[in-house]
C-alpha cells in the first residue's frame, strides 16, 4: 500500500461492533504512523467511535457541514487534505448522509462514484461506513458499485463489483423539475454579452423566490458560468429560463448543439494549481445540483438551488 | 453604459473602449453632456465616412441646442488637420484657454488618428495629452473600437489610460493613490482586466495595491486573468494586494483559492 493515492473502502455494519472492529484499528494505526485521523459520521456513530478511540488527535468536522452536495463534499475533503500539513496521509471514517428519502440518494451515489475520480491523486484513505440498520437496502447495495475494496474488521478484499465512475454517472439522467410545468419567471435568449443576463436572473430570483441574497448571488454566478460555456461551446440560440419558486430556483440553459457527453465534466476541482478549476466546477460548487442533458433537440444544463 | 456616480467620472484622460457603435455613442454623449453642463468647451473631430453618427446629431437627439452651442463656441468641431496640428495639440488647447474658456475637453476616435499618422506619433500625442490633462484644465477622451484593434493595440491603449478606462462593464480610476477598478469582469472583458493589470504591474515598484470596493462581479475567466496578468510581477517578488472585496467577488476568488497564490494578499482596508 503506497501513500500516494486515494484508497476508498466500504464497510457494512449491522451493529456498533462492526464499525468499531474496523474503524478503531484503522485510525489508531494511522495516528501511530503519522497520519491524521478524521471522523465524519452521524452523531451516534461518532459518539461510539470517539469513546473507543479516546484520542484527542481525532478530528470531528460536523457531518452536515462536510456533506452538503457532491462537489461541496469533495471540496471539503480537499481542504482537509491541504490542512493536514505534515501528515503523510489523511485517514477518514465517514458516513455519507443518504437521508430519509430517495430524492437525495442519486446525488450521494454520484458523490461516492466521483470520489474515485476526483480524489485519485490525493493521499486520502477513507472507509465509508454503511449502517444496515439505518439505510435503505438499495443504498447499501449501491455501495458495491462505488468502492474498489470492502473491509471487515482488519481484513480487506478487492471488490469485483466495482464500476467505473464515468459509467455510473452516465446512467443518471436529468429530468425536468416539476416547477417547469409552470410558466417561467424569466424566459430569454442570450445575447452577445453576459451582464444583462445576470441582471435579469438576479431580478427574477429576488422577485419570485425566497432564497437568501447570498444563495441568489451564488446562483447568478453559476448561471453566468454556464451561459459563458454555452456561448463558447454551444450552438446559438442559447435559451435561458428561470423558475423562481418559493422554496427553490431552477434554471435551464439550452443550446442547439450536441453538448458534451462527459458525465465527469466540472467535477475535477483544483489540483495544486488553484486556477485549474473550470467555470463548470465553480457552478457545481455554488448550486445544489447541476445536471447535463445532451438530447436530440439540444443540450440543456439544469441548475437547481433549494432554500 | 450607465452613468456611474458623479459627473467627475467623465473628467480626466479617458479611454472609451467600445465594442459596439451604441456603446461609443452612449459614452460619447455622456462625456459631452458632462462638459457642456460644466460650461466647458467641447472640441472634437470625427470622420464623415463610415456611417457613424456625428456628435452634433447625437447631442441634438438628447435635446441640446447645438445651434446655440456652436454659435457661442461651447461646441467646436474641427477637421482632423486642425485637431492634430503639425506642432502638437497644445496649440488647440491654448487657443481655447486664451479665448477665456476655463476648461476644455477634447475627443476623437483613435482609428481616425491612426489612419493619418504613424502609430509612434499617435503614441507620442497621447503622452502629451496625458501631461496636459495633469497640468492644464483639460480633459480628453480617446475612443477606441475593440473590434478593430488587435489585442496588442488594446493593451497599448489601456496602458496609455491606466486610470481612465471606460469600458462597458469596467472602469478604472485613481483613488487615494491606488488604482481602483469598478464594475464587473466576466468572459466578455477579462482580457481588458488582464491588460490593465499587466500595465499596472509594470509601473508598480514592489507592491501593486488595487481598490476593488467598486468591483461587483468576477468569474473564473476574470480570476484567471488576475492570476496570469500578475504572475510575472509576483514571480519577481512583487506583491499584489486586493483591497476591500465585495462579498460576491470574495466568494469566487476564495473558492478558486486565488488568495493562496504566492505574492497575492486579500485585505480589508475600509477607512470608515
Amino acid at each position: 500500500m503506497t501513500t500516494a493515492g486515494y484508497v476508498h473502502d466500504a464497510l457494512f455494519c449491522s451493529d456498533d461492533d462492526d464499525l468499531l472492529d474496523a474503524a478503531v484499528p484503522f485510525l489508531r494505526a494511522g495516528l501511530e504512523g503519522g497520519d491524521s485521523a478524521v471522523v465524519v459520521c452521524t452523531a451516534e456513530s461518532s459518539t461510539v467511535l470517539v469513546k473507543a478511540l479516546d484520542d484527542p488527535r481525532v478530528q470531528l468536522p460536523p457531518q452536515d457541514l462536510v456533506y452538503r452536495n457532491a462537489v461541496h463534499a469533495l471540496d471539503a475533503y480537499a481542504r482537509l487534505l491541504r490542512a493536514a500539513g505534515g501528515a503523510r496521509r489523511v485517514r477518514l471514517v465517514g458516513e455519507v448522509p443518504f437521508g430519509d428519502g430517495p430524492a437525495g440518494w442519486p446525488e450521494w451515489q454520484r458523490f461516492e462514484a466521483l470520489c474515485n475520480h476526483v480524489l485519485a491523486p490525493y493521499p486520502l484513505w477513507s472507509i465509508c461506513a454503511y449502517d444496515r440498520r439505518r439505510l435503505a437496502p438499495e443504498v447499501v447495495e449501491g455501495a458495491w458499485a462505488t468502492h474498489p475494496h470492502v473491509v471487515q474488521g482488519t481484513a480487506r478484499r478487492v471488490n469485483d463489483r466495482y464500476a467505473a465512475p464515468a459509467d455510473l454517472l452516465r446512467g443518471s439522467d436529468s429530468r425536468p423539475d416539476p416547477v417547469e410545468r409552470q410558466p417561467p419567471t424569466l424566459d430569454t435568449v442570450v445575447g452577445p454579452e453576459l451582464l444583462s443576463v445576470r441582471l435579469a436572473v438576479l431580478a427574477a430570483a429576488l422577485d419570485g423566490g425566497r432564497l437568501g441574497r447570498a444563495r441568489v448571488d451564488d446562483f447568478v454566478v453559476a448561471v453566468s458560468e454556464v451561459v459563458t460555456n454555452a456561448r463558447v461551446h454551444g450552438h446559438p440560440p442559447v435559451r435561458l429560463r428561470v423558475w423562481a419558486a418559493a422554496d427553490r430556483l431552477v434554471c435551464t440553459v439550452t443550446d442547439e448543439g450536441p453538448g458534451v457527453d462527459d458525465p465527469l465534466l466540472g467535477y475535477r476541482p483544483a489540483t495544486d494549481d488553484p486556477l485549474s478549476a473550470s467555470g463548470l466546477w465553480l457552478a457545481r460548487r455554488l448550486v445544489d445540483r447541476l445536471e447535463l442533458s445532451p438530447g436530440p433537440t439540444g443540450f440543456t444544463v439544469r441548475l437547481t438551488s433549494h432554500r | 453604459m450607465s452613468v456611474n456616480g458623479s459627473g467627475a467620472r467623465w473628467d480626466g484622460h479617458l479611454l472609451l473602449l467600445h465594442a459596439t457603435e451604441q456603446e461609443r455613442q452612449d459614452g460619447l454623449v455622456q462625456w459631452a453632456l458632462r462638459g457642456l453642463g460644466a460650461g466647458e468647451k467641447v472640441i472634437w473631430t470625427e470622420s464623415d465616412e463610415d456611417g457613424a453618427t456625428g456628435l452634433l446629431e447625437l447631442l441634438g437627439g438628447v435635446g441640446v441646442d447645438t445651434v446655440a452651442a456652436l454659435a457661442n463656441g461651447l461646441l467646436e468641431p474641427l477637421s482632423p488637420s486642425d485637431f492634430y496640428p503639425a506642432d502638437g495639440q497644445e496649440t488647440v488647447v491654448r487657443r481655447a484657454l486664451d479665448a477665456g474658456w476655463l476648461r476644455v475637453r477634447m475627443t476623437a476616435e483613435a482609428g481616425l488618428a491612426l489612419s493619418r499618422m504613424p502609430a509612434e506619433r499617435y503614441h507620442s500625442l497621447e503622452q502629451d495629452m496625458d501631461e496636459m490633462c495633469r497640468t492644464l484644465p483639460v480633459s480628453a477622451m480617446c475612443q477606441y473600437d475593440r473590434l478593430r484593434l488587435d489585442p496588442a493595440q488594446v493593451a497599448g491603449a489601456v496602458d496609455l489610460h491606466l486610470e481612465g478606462l471606460r469600458e462597458r462593464q469596467l472602469s478604472s480610476a485613481e483613488s487615494r493613490g491606488v488604482l481602483a477598478l469598478r464594475g464587473q469582469v466576466d468572459a466578455v472583458n477579462s482580457d481588458v482586466l488582464a491588460s490593465t493589470l499587466r500595465a499596472a504591474c509594470q509601473r508598480a515598484d514592489r507592491e501593486l495595491r488595487l481598490d476593488l470596493s467598486g468591483l461587483e462581479f468576477i468569474d473564473v475567466s476574470g480570476a484567471r486573468a488576475l492570476a496570469s496578468a500578475t504572475s510575472p510581477f509576483r514571480a519577481a517578488g512583487g506583491r499584489v494586494v486586493l483591497a476591500d472585496l465585495q462579498p460576491p467577488v470574495a466568494r469566487v476568488l476564495l473558492l478558486l483559492r486565488v488568495d493562496e497564490l504566492s505574492g497575492l494578499a486579500v485585505v480589508e482596508d475600509r477607512s470608515s
